[in-house]
């Protein structure tokens, strides 16, 4: 770095965020300082909650009216709080630009994508001519990646997928040649591979802007690849920053260090257990004294509770907040955060016997119906050739059928006693559905599921086959207490009340929700402690398999590894078998035997995971392998990443012959013309685990 | 869109049909459209009587004096009248009459639901947004016809205090009207004032409620957040953002409101005696004229129709995620 890029752009001194509420007020951020210097990056990472948004939207003036800002945010030389709302609108968009995070509802429905593109060119221009502006607005949208941009620029922006929008709303972000862009969560809704795409838009309007950008994410990996300092706040304040090296590599507050620990990982080679940081973030609407970390830290003193470390330099410019962060060198998150041993599992594993005995009895019954051929045990469910399409309504004036949508096509897989089968694949490419088909929710449009080799009767598998949905807060009754909720499937399956009531206090605790707690309503539980009660519920009718569909990807890290833990514990002593349903190919590797990798309703590649994952052959594989990124700087800047092309098509009259070849690298790339026709004219087989026509086998 | 609109007039046209099917129904039960005349002192012979009710197809069965009156339509026959008037020639001018003052009333309604609204939004929980909230009620509360009545009294009472007529209380127009044209213009509009502000100030209260709150839920919207981040002026993305956004469903809510207005309309022209579809409606229910009553409704129930498809594909243009089908 030259000495130019040192100079300070956005400083901000001892910030403070508070919105009042009935009670008194919620300190979102309680005093926080940085600087962001000329020409970088800065990663700024924490929990959902601990004010990150609230600092970017005090830097932008665009909190929600009563919300109080107090300390000082200064652009260059110009202070910007307290500013009146027509002079900030002059520093927005030309000093400081904004990336939001939800790409669907950024854009206004009403005004075509290239108006609102041409309308920030004008915001600060505007004696620039309407036809001046649309040019520089579709020469933005050329910049950001999309195709076609001319003709576009006409489209509304529900006509563009999320992907494509938020490159939109990063066309924006440029269009005025800011000194500082903010990017909030610019990617956390997005599938992995789009994730790719919209990071390298970000760079392109970085090296096109100079602009220092503040990139804010929960996502370490992002961090690692993206970021040259790193800045970690908790509860409302920065703990630790400094550059990515030494956050990452050398944590000096535990709160960082525990985070990485709980950070599944796509290179992660051993089988290294998952360190949870227990309990969640404090309540912000009371004061804090000591160390707000202090009640989940394991480090944590009698001086932590009453004085609060401040931000002081452990080396060089490697700051840390903590009592303690000599303690942390050289130290892993496992020798300070001991895992802990699930508490009460041991309480159901007694159970677990009879419940072995039954499937110890179904493999018998297994292997009569169908003789295993490898070594592999006699699977408990068998989907073979599942087929499943929707029908979808045309508009014109018969409204004859527009066609049919291919959500799930031909899709195979086996599952057996205590192993688990990862299933991965981007929005769309039928996940879901597959899980609806395994639950009967919805009726096969072809093939099949076995249960012991016997075919799935809507009602008779309801013991064996559980499921557990993404978000907890939907899918439990808001007006039942937590021991109710998970009685009710015990009740409706006719277990007497105290009988259900006993069994569902067993298993509460045994996924660490014992006592008092057991009285409490959902909204009175945080998000995992909400995921918890529905892995209970699924598991009140002791059954053999569960179908988990996004269980932890609502959660924050920290509390998602706790999850996952969970499950591993349960799986072991129960003997579980599991569907894992994730988009997040991590949480997948970590915690999966198997995986089978969907494109568009079809499994595309399928194996052991260490195979799949370090080995992948399917083009789309490796370019979805190659795009998670790794919480690990150096690792992270030296791989070389795959960016596919455009958007996944639709599923509706999906494309001929294999359906990745629109964005497939070989197809688009090494091959002939006549190897090409293939491609399109014949659906590649699933041979060896790999569905591609030109693979090296 | 062209297949959009043709398929909802063919669906229409099934529904027009039972509905209008119910109602002749039901006002050829309403009473006996000879009653009058069978009261008659001293009465009149059967003679006249048969040939009275041979006039009105009362010798007919109900079917088919039904598709006869269906049919009839279709080739500008509106049939036969209680009181031989022509009701074709007296319902057109009429309609003109009415449309003008729902018309004025809508827009007046609009304006002031928007500025309120608007108002209101932006200035939430301030004493304005609370004394307008008081207004709306108290307006919501409001009989018409009683707002009517008070207004023509204070009308009155200003006329004579100032010993000229600034607005007229009575009638839709003066008759003959004054010479020349601006003359005539003002004349009026004269008329027209009060009768559409009593209209206006029914609809525009709950109208205002609707536009404060999704003015209020559009502001918070991302899109806001992310028109302001540009560097836009705040007013400018007041109105060209959340007002413009906030506006689309209003359409909806004013066409579905059309049906209230044209009955609103019937009160307000008989407290202020305009020779308009009110006082037809009125008449007509009162000679126990069936076709003119069935003329009435026909054409109202057309016009919300018509308008409702209207509101849809207007909806479909402002708002392009709307896909009409
Ligand atoms: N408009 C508001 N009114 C009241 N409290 C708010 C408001 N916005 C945010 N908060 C509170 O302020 C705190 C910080 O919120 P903020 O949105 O900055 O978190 P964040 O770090 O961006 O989290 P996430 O990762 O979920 O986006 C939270 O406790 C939140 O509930
Ligand atoms: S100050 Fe104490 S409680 Fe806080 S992080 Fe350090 S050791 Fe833990
Ligand atoms: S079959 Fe062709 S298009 Fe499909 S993955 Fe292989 S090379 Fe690509
Ligand atoms: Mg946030």
């Amino acid at each position: 770095m030259t000495t130019a890029t040192t100079a300070e752009v956005l400083g901000i001194r001892d910030l403070t965020v508070a919105f009042p509420d009935e009670q008194g007020q919620v300190s979102a951020v309680r005093g926080v300082s940085w600087s962001l210097r000329a020409g970088e990056v800065l990663g700024v990472v924490g929990e959902s909650g601990c004010g990150k948004s609230a600092t970017a939207l005090a830097v932008m003036g665009l909190l929600p009216p009563g919300a109080r800002v107090g300390g000082s945010v200064r652009f260059r030389d110009r202070e910007l709080v307290g500013l009146r709302d027509d002079e900030m609108a002059s520093v927005r968009g030309r000093s400081v630009a904004m990336v939001f995070q939800d790409p669907l509802s950024a854009l206004n429905p009403v005004y075509s994508v290239g108006f609102q593109v041409a309308e920030a060119v004008r915001a600060h221009h505007p004696r620039l001519g309407r036809e001046q502006a649309v040019e520089r607005a579709i020469a933005l949208l050329e910049l950001v990646g999309i195709p076609n941009a001319r003709d576009r620029a006409a489209d509304y922006p529900h006509e563009f997928s999320g992907g494509m929008r938020q490159r939109v709303v990063i066309a924006i972000a440029m269009a005025d040649d800011p000194d500082v862009i903010i990017a909030d969560e610019p990617t956390t809704a997005l599938d992995v591979t789009i994730q790719a795409q919209v990071l390298d838009a970000l760079r392109t309007a970085r090296e096109q802007t100079g602009a220092a950008t503040m990139l804010i994410t929960h996502d370490l990996g992002v961090v690692a690849g993206q970021a040259d300092r790193v800045v970690v706040m908790y509860a409302g304040k920065v703990v630790e920053s400094g550059t990515v090296e030494e956050v990452f590599y050398s944590p000096r507050m535990p709160y960082t260090l525990g985070l990485l620990g709980s950070l599944p990982r796509l290179d992660g080679r051993e089988d290294a257990r998952l360190t949870p940081i227990a309990g969640t973030p404090p309540p912000l609407d009371r004061p804090i004294t000591g160390c707000a970390f202090a009640p989940r830290c394991p480090l944590a003193r009698d001086v932590c509770r009453t004085e609060e470390p401040a931000l002081v330099p452990v080396d060089g410019e490697h700051l840390a907040a903590c009592h303690f962060s000599a303690e942390l060198v050289g130290r892993r998150p496992q020798d300070v955060f001991p895992p802990r041993a699930a508490p009460a599992v041991d309480a159901v594993a007694a159970n677990a016997v009879a419940v072995s005995a039954v499937a110890a009895n179904a493999v018998a019954v297994g292997a009569v119906a169908d003789g295993p051929v490898s070594g592999r045990p006699t699977p408990i469910i068998t989907a073979s050739s599942l087929v499943k399409h929707y029908r979808v309504r045309g508009t014109g004036l018969f409204r004859r059928d527009r066609g049919e949508l291919h959500a799930v096509c031909d899709v195979s897989f086996d599952l057996s006693a205590g192993e688990t089968l990862g299933l991965v694949g981007e929005s769309g490419s039928g996940k879901s559905t597959i899980a609806k088909l395994l639950m009967s929710l919805e009726e096969p449009t072809g093939g099949g599921v076995l249960l012991d080799g016997r075919p799935l009767s809507p009602r008779g598998h309801a013991r064996d086959l559980q499921i557990v949905f993404q978000d907890p807060m939907n899918s439990l009754d808001p007006r039942m207490t937590a021991a109710d909720l998970v009685a009710e499937p015990l009740r409706i399956n006719g277990a007497g009340r105290r009988e259900a009531r006993a069994r569902a206090l067993e298993l509460l605790g045994s996924v660490g929700l014992s006592g008092a707690r057991s009285e409490r309503y959902p909204h009175e539980f945080s998000g995992g402690q909400r995921q918890r009660i529905g892995i209970a519920r699924a598991l009140a009718l002791r059954p053999r398999v569960l179908v988990l569909d996004e269980p932890v990807s609502a959660l924050d890290v920290s509390v998602q590894a706790d999850v996952i833990n969970l499950l591993e514990d349960l799986q072991d002593s129960l003997g579980l078998a599991y569907l894992f349903i994730a988009h997040d190919l991590s949480v997948v590797r970590h915690i999966a035997d198997r995986v089978a990798v969907l494109y568009l309703g079809r499994v595309v590649e399928t194996g052991d995971r260490d195979t799949v994952f370090d080995h992948p052959r399917h083009p789309y594989t490796r370019a979805l392998v190659s795009a998670v990124p790794l919480p690990d700087p150096r690792k992270e800047r030296a791989r070389e990443r795959i960016i596919l092309t455009g958007d996944v098509p639709s599923p509706v009259n999906p494309p001929s012959g294999c359906r990745f070849r629109t964005r497939c690298p070989l197809h688009l790339g090494r091959l002939t013309d006549e190897q090409r026709s293939r491609c399109a004219g014949e659906t590649p087989a699933l041979l060896d685990g790999v569905a591609c026509h030109w693979v090296e086998r | 869109m062209l297949a959009y609109v043709l398929r909802r007039l063919l669906h229409t046209i099934p529904i027009v049909l039972v509905g209008s099917f119910v109602t002749f129904v039901m006002v050829s039960a309403s009473g006996d459209p000879l009653g009058d005349l069978k009261a008659k002192q001293p009465p009149v012979s059967q003679a006249i009587l048969d040939a009275e009710a041979h006039r009105m197809r009362l010798d007919q069965p109900l079917l088919e004096r039904y598709w006869r009156w269906l049919t009839g339509i279709l080739s500008g026959d509106w049939g036969p009248s209680v009181k031989r008037i022509d009701i074709g020639a007296e319902i057109w001018p009429r309609l003109l009459v009415s449309a003008r003052l729902v018309t004025l009333a809508v827009l007046l309604a609009l304006v002031l639901a928007l500025v309120i609204g608007v108002v209101s939004a932006v200035k939430r929980y301030s004493a304005v947004d609370y004394a307008f909230t008081a207004v709306g009620f108290l307006l919501l509360s409001m009989p018409a016809f009683w707002l009517a009545v008070l207004l023509k009294q204070q009308a009155i009472e200003l006329n004579q205090a100032t010993g000229t007529t600034l607005v007229y209380t009575v009638g839709e127009a003066s008759i003959p009207p004054p010479p020349g044209l601006w003359p005539t213009v003002l004349d009026v509009l004269g008329h027209v004032v009060l009768p559409t502000i009593v209209l206006a100030m029914t609809s525009f209260a709950p109208w205002s409620r609707f536009v404060r709150s999704s003015m209020i839920e559009v502001q918070q919207s991302d899109y806001v957040r992310l028109a302001r981040a540009k560097g836009i002026k705040r007013r400018t993305v007041l109105v060209r953002h959340a007002l413009r956004t906030a506006l689309v469903p209003l359409t909806t809510v004013v066409a579905l409101d059309l049906a209230v207005l044209f009955s609103g309309a019937v009160i307000t022209e008989t407290v202020f005696q305009w020779r308009g579809m009110g006082s037809f409606l009125l008449s007509s229910v009162r000679d126990k004229d069936i076709y003119a009553v069935m003329a009435w409704l026909l054409l109202v129930s057309l016009i919300v129709v018509v308008f409702n498809l209207i509101a849809d594909l207007l909806y479909a243009v402002l708002d392009r995620r709307i896909r009409l089908g």
